[in-house]
């Protein structure tokens, strides 16, 4: 028997993992944790471990495996929590850069949300008592045990659980710089459930979450020289979104060299989805707008590339960054969100 | 497999990946994994068993990198085209693509360091080391008299521990469509048996008519009409490797002179020749090409007019195809000294 944890990545969505594996354990015997944001994975996982029980731990969920779950008619458990707090989580916990760290949470985000609302969820937010979670959790996969039970499981975990790290993620937060504030929030903000009429907000990717196209390990925060042949010269920011159409604006700049030049920009999964063209003319910043769909089966972060055409003598660009807006058909329907209201 | 996993306690579901009806179909099969995902996700089992049909190179990676065990299962493949051929009463070229789509892919799985691989013809000799066999390989403790009675019970009549088919079925069947089961599958039958493949050849019976796609090129094609594709198929698996492919054709007298083109594809175009027939006569066109894993709908020839004005007939003969070996040069000469050089070997 698989259980299943989706979550934001957080602390919260670990002690989530934990304490269903302490109750499956407690109630059905030997369970494994395996890792697994797709159906590929959790079959190599499972024959990893060789487990016939496991609690499955899904941080950024493909729509794929909803699908599965949901046509099974299984339950599941989704962690939500702030994704400000999740973000701060990774970023010191992990010690991960904060693009990395924002990279991470907004795909999580996009991920998580299509599991909120499916049949068989069981959503549970961190502002809540832990041994009532827990006890909710056992409920949900109808796992027989005894509250002495469930309050010893909360008891032993106490001490590598989530709320003390919350504060300190908070105060993580606010000692960010604004323009990294603004950065993260661009990402992550409109996951937070703060639009009036529920919609989500644009979605803004900004330079530092992009990579190059020659060096795809290394952040684009400065100018590219597009000298030498035609080539890929920026990528990323391989960030999830929720399924649905969108469309995208990347404005970049370009210098009186470069505007000469006719570039391409793809926006990829593991397919290419949508392409379009940015001919500058002239020096200085140029946009292109593309609309792209994005199925509900999704499991693939975006990719955005930027190719020159032909080889250059001269010239250099830079992203300025990509917004991205829910298409009008895709935002009829407001999905819910991450962050309770009452926040 | 099953029955022995019963015996070790829990429930068992087993489930054979991908079912006949989407291995005789054209459309992309999603991959073993994924339905071993889903099987494990559909219920509470505390054991399953998957008969992977069309076991891709996932799969294998996983299985080799954990050295997990597992059982592959070899048999004469006119037997397995004889088993679904009895059990679907299919169009026995949709039988043959489904055996022959099967047979790359599980070839690469009989060597790995978990396999246990179990040949048909021993087993039906004796079942009971067949049982035996697969319970020690996988540690499972079996009971006395268990292995005794897992045999008869799968010994029953319509079992497959019934005599083999291919003999009788290739006695009842029409002469073209026996040559298209000898010609797509015996290679393999003679790899899992003898260990070489020589030679795969595909008959026309496998290939589909451009202008119709219900037909089969069993009759000469008028050319005229201007460019186009006029044959094209049969869309299935080749072992990884270098390939020579032989196409033969034949053209009436009016054909002569115009432009034919025929090419491999799969995925992408693997290799072409264009040629004019200089006059009436049987033609081979040879091409050459490399495969990577098997993947996509697999391959495809197409024979193509290229000239707007072409006038006759042209009939397909059938496509042979043989494994390209390449050896490594065993004597150093001047030449080979340059490579040396210049490959710092």
């Amino acid at each position: 028997m698989l259980l299943f944890v989706i979550g934001l990545q957080s602390a919260f969505a670990e002690w989530c993992d934990a304490v269903t594996v302490e109750l499956a354990r407690r109630a059905l015997g030997p369970t494994e944790l395996i890792r697994g944001d797709t159906l590929e994975q959790i079959a190599l996982n499972v024959i990893a471990t060789g487990a016939s029980q496991a609690v499955v731990s899904s941080r950024q969920p493909g729509g794929r495996l909803r699908a599965a779950l949901v046509e099974a008619g299984r339950s599941f458990v989704v962690a939500t929590d702030d994704p400000r707090i999740a973000c701060a989580e990774v970023a010191q916990e992990q010690q991960a850069k904060l693009p990395d760290a924002i990279q991470a949470i907004a795909s999580s985000c996009a991920a998580v949300m299509g599991y909120l609302s499916a049949p068989g969820a069981l959503v549970i937010s961190a502002d809540r008592d832990g041994l009532a979670t827990a006890a909710a959790i056992a409920r949900h996969f109808e796992l027989t045990l005894g509250e002495d039970d469930i309050a010893e499981i909360v008891r032993d975990l106490e001490p590598t659980g989530f709320a003390a790290g919350q504060d300190g993620a908070g105060h993580w937060w606010n000692s960010l710089p604004a323009a990294a504030r603004e950065m993260a929030l661009g990402a992550i903000g409109p996951y937070l459930g703060d639009a009036p009429d529920g919609h989500l907000l644009p979605i803004t990717w900004a330079r530092e979450l992009f990579f190059l196209g020659d060096q795809p390990n290394q952040r684009a925060t400065g100018p590219i020289d597009i000298t030498g042949r035609a080539r890929c010269l920026l990528c990323g920011p391989y960030i999830m979104l929720p399924p649905g159409a969108w469309s995208v604006s990347l404005t970049m700049l370009f210098s009186r060299e470069a505007a000469e030049h006719e570039f391409l920009v793809e926006i990829c999964t593991d397919r290419s989805l949508a392409s379009g063209t940015i001919r500058p003319q002239q020096e200085g910043s140029a946009a292109v707008a593309i609309d792209f769909a994005l199925g509900d089966s999704t499991e693939h972060p975006i990719n955005i590339r930027v190719s020159s055409v032909r080889a250059a003598f001269d010239g250099a660009i830079a992203v300025v960054g990509a917004t991205l807006v829910p298409a009008a058909s895709a935002a009829d329907a407001p999905p819910a969100a991450l962050v309770s209201a009452d926040e | 497999m099953a029955r022995l996993a019963a015996g070790a306690g829990g429930e068992v579901v087993s489930r054979t990946w991908p079912p006949l009806t989407d291995m005789f179909g054209y459309q992309g099969i999603s991959s073993t994994l994924d339905e071993l995902a889903r099987v494990l996700i559909g219920n509470s089992a505390k054991h399953l068993v998957i008969g992977a049909r069309q076991p891709d190179e996932t799969l294998r990676k996983a299985l080799a990198e954990r050295t997990a065990r597992f059982v592959v299962v070899l048999d004469d493949t006119r037997n397995a085209a004889a088993d679904i051929l009895a059990e679907t009463g299919a169009d026995p070229k949709m039988v043959v693509r489904a055996v022959a789509n099967s047979c790359p892919l599980v070839m690469q799985y009989y060597g790995l360091p978990g396999a246990l691989t179990l040949h048909a013809d021993r087993a039906r000799i004796d079942p009971a080391a067949a049982v035996s066999a697969i319970a020690a390989h996988f540690g499972i403790a079996v009971e006395p008299g268990a292995v005794e009675a897992i045999v008869n019970e799968l010994a029953a009549p319509g079992a497959w521990a019934s005599p083999p088919g291919a003999e009788e079925l290739a006695a009842q069947l029409p002469a073209a469509t026996r040559k298209m089961f000898d010609g797509a599958l015996l290679g393999y039958r003679d790899l899992f048996f003898d260990g070489r493949l020589d030679q795969i050849i595909w008959t026309r019976d496998l290939f589909y008519l451009a202008v119709d796609a219900g037909r089969s090129p069993n009759e000469p094609i008028d050319v005229a009409g201007g460019s186009r594709i006029l044959i094209y198929g049969p869309y299935i698996q080749l072992p990884r490797g270098s390939w020579t492919a032989q196409i033969v054709l034949g053209f009436s007298p009016e054909a002569a002179g115009y432009t034919f083109v025929v090419d491999v594809y799969a995925d992408t175009q693997l290799a072409s020749t264009t040629f004019q027939p200089d006059g009436p006569g049987v033609y081979n066109a040879d091409l050459t090409f490399s495969l990577g894993e098997p993947s996509g709908k697999g391959v495809e020839v197409r024979v193509t007019v290229a000239s707007e004005d072409a006038r006759g007939q042209l009939a397909f003969g059938h496509v042979v195809l043989r494994p390209l070996s390449i050896r490594r040069a065993e004597m150093m000469t001047a030449a080979g000294n340059d490579f040396t050089l210049v490959l710092e070997i």
